[in-house]
């Protein structure tokens, strides 16, 4: 079923969540604004947050899917993306 | 019974080969062209000998075979002489003056000092001796709790930008061995990590100093350098500092450049390999936005530097020194370089680097796809020139591009007695530039 700010979760990400909404994900939160509301809001939403990012404003976070759902409609929340794994570039 | 035609330490590796049931790697020198000949005939009938490489120079050719096909090939008159095929490797000694980095230190006077060079990677061992006093700010990120390198490619990527190469009495010296050293470790240990552990790295490095960044890491699978990763390089690069990044592993199939390799200001490095050309596992463009990445490319392929305490990536070669390959080991290449430049015109953006790095490349020309516009796909504007690219940075006036010798020779010398060894081959190439 559709809700606001859905439009700012990639597809892909959107089919996982419905999926397995309880499964913790690690995910990029990329925002207009950082603060206490946003670091409250994030944490209601069932989420830890795991690193903070000002030269591009950015929570990375880990939790549940499903908490997704309600930061989606927050005016703040630009848009959302998987914090994917890196590794070194050894053959 | 053994044969005159080879030494006691060919000996003991067929020996060895022998007790192991293992193949060997020979190259066998004939009394004529005849002779070499004869060899291909007997591989076809035999099954059990491969012939890997002919040589026209001298009648030589490399083989691979059983212990038993070696005796019967041994018995042969037409066999002069049998070498073991042994692994060459380009060390630190041998890519940097590959590139002519040399010739910066001795010509130029500059090797790097004053300029901050940043590994954005699985951390660093400090205590290494060819890190001493140069080491300054470092920072986890990785939640390990400090930017200690357990796993050894940090401190790889580390010594070949800016190695002084102590531990070896000044053989295996980085690109700029005077530039400092900051080190943020946003991997763990085990090599991986997430794209928040790397943008909190990159964050801390460039609001602490770093001129240069160096991210000898990424993500798998094609990308359009629009994630945060490659996002927050950009950003970083429009605040002045100079990003190199590892274009990726997954060559030669095309458009397998991933994060942050995509990002569009970053200078995005491939690998190229001892034969001077590109090293097939370099990642190619273009991007998954049909931009042509990589920009250029740097030595990659089996490059000896420091190995960190107590760990054992890539093929060890001692207490101190290491063996990887990789378009990781190709990335502080370019870093070291950066410095140089640096160094040598502090006024120099990154737009400005970029555009002179890649304006004094040599053309490898790879020609894997018989075009030139999809041979960018592969090298980019060619390998990084040091001195050309230096003397461009000082002067403001592009020099005539360099014209590398031929790239290193595989065949052996007929004279020499002792067989062909680690280092021998690169060592001729490298006096005649």
């Amino acid at each position: 079923m559709p809700y606001e700010g859905q439009e700012k979760i990639p597809l892909a990400l959107q089919r996982q969540i419905a999926g397995a909404p309880d499964q913790t994900m690690y995910l990029l939160l990329h925002v207009s604004e950082t603060g206490a509301a946003q670091l409250a809001e994030i944490e209601r939403a069932g989420y830890v947050v795991r690193q903070q990012t000002s030269i591009i404003p950015c929570y990375a976070v880990s939790g549940p899917g499903r908490g997704l759902q309600a930061l989606a409609k927050k005016a703040w929340l630009v848009k959302v993306e998987e914090d994917s794994a890196v590794h070194t570039m050894q053959e | 019974m053994y044969s005159e035609k080879f030494s006691a330490h060919v000996r003991d590796a067929v020996e060895q080969a022998r007790m192991a049931s293992e193949e060997l790697q020979v190259i066998v020198r004939f009394h004529s062209e005849g002779g070499q000949r004869s060899i291909g005939r007997l591989a076809a009938s035999a099954g059990t000998i491969k012939v890997n490489q002919e040589y026209r120079l001298i009648p030589a050719t490399a083989l691979s075979l059983t212990a038993p096909a070696l005796d019967e090939l041994t018995d042969s008159d037409d066999v002069a002489e049998i070498w073991l095929d042994e692994a060459v490797h380009i060390l630190l000694d041998v890519s940097t003056p590959h590139i002519r980095a040399p010739q910066v230190w001795e010509q130029l006077n500059n090797d790097g000092e004053g300029v901050t060079i940043c590994i954005v990677d699985t951390g660093i061992d400090a205590a290494h001796p060819d890190f001493a006093g140069r080491v300054g700010l470092t920072a986890d990120f990785s939640g390990k709790g400090s930017a200690a390198d357990g796993n050894g490619h940090g401190t790889h990527v580390a010594s070949t930008a800016a190695g002084t190469g102590a531990a070896s009495g000044g053989k295996y010296i980085g690109v700029a061995p005077g530039a400092t050293i900051m080190a943020a470790k946003a991997l763990a240990d085990n090599g991986s990590g997430r794209m928040s552990n790397v943008m909190a790295g990159l964050e801390w490095s460039a609001q602490n100093g770093a001129d240069i960044l160096n991210l000898s890491l990424g993500s798998r699978g094609s990308s359009d350098g629009s994630d945060a990763l490659s996002t927050m390089c950009n950003a970083i690069v429009d605040m002045g500092k100079i990003m190199i990044v590892a274009a990726g592993n997954s060559g030669p199939r095309q458009s397998t450049i991933g994060s942050p390799g995509a990002a569009e200001k970053v200078i995005t490095v491939g690998a190229s390999n001892d034969q001077d050309s590109v090293a097939r596992f370099s990642s190619r463009g273009p991007t998954a936005d049909g931009r042509v990445k990589p920009d250029l490319v740097a030595p990659g392929s089996r490059i000896v530097a420091a190995r960190a305490a107590g760990t054992s990536v890539g093929q060890v070669v001692d207490d101190h020194y290491t063996t990887a390959s990789g378009t990781s080991m190709a990335t502080p290449h370019v870093a070291g370089l950066a410095a140089l430049m640096l160094r040598a015109n502090s006024g120099l953006g990154p737009a400005e680097i970029k555009k002179m790095l890649m304006a004094t490349s040599v053309d490898i020309n790879s020609s894997e796809y018989g075009q030139a516009e999809a041979d960018k796909y592969v090298q980019g504007d060619g390998r990084i020139d040091a001195l050309t690219a230096v003397q461009y940075a000082g002067t403001g006036q592009q020099p005539p591009p360099h014209k590398p010798s031929l790239p290193v020779p595989s065949p052996p010398s007929p004279n020499p007695s002792p067989p062909i060894g680690c280092m021998a081959a690169p060592l001729r190439l490298f006096k005649l530039i």
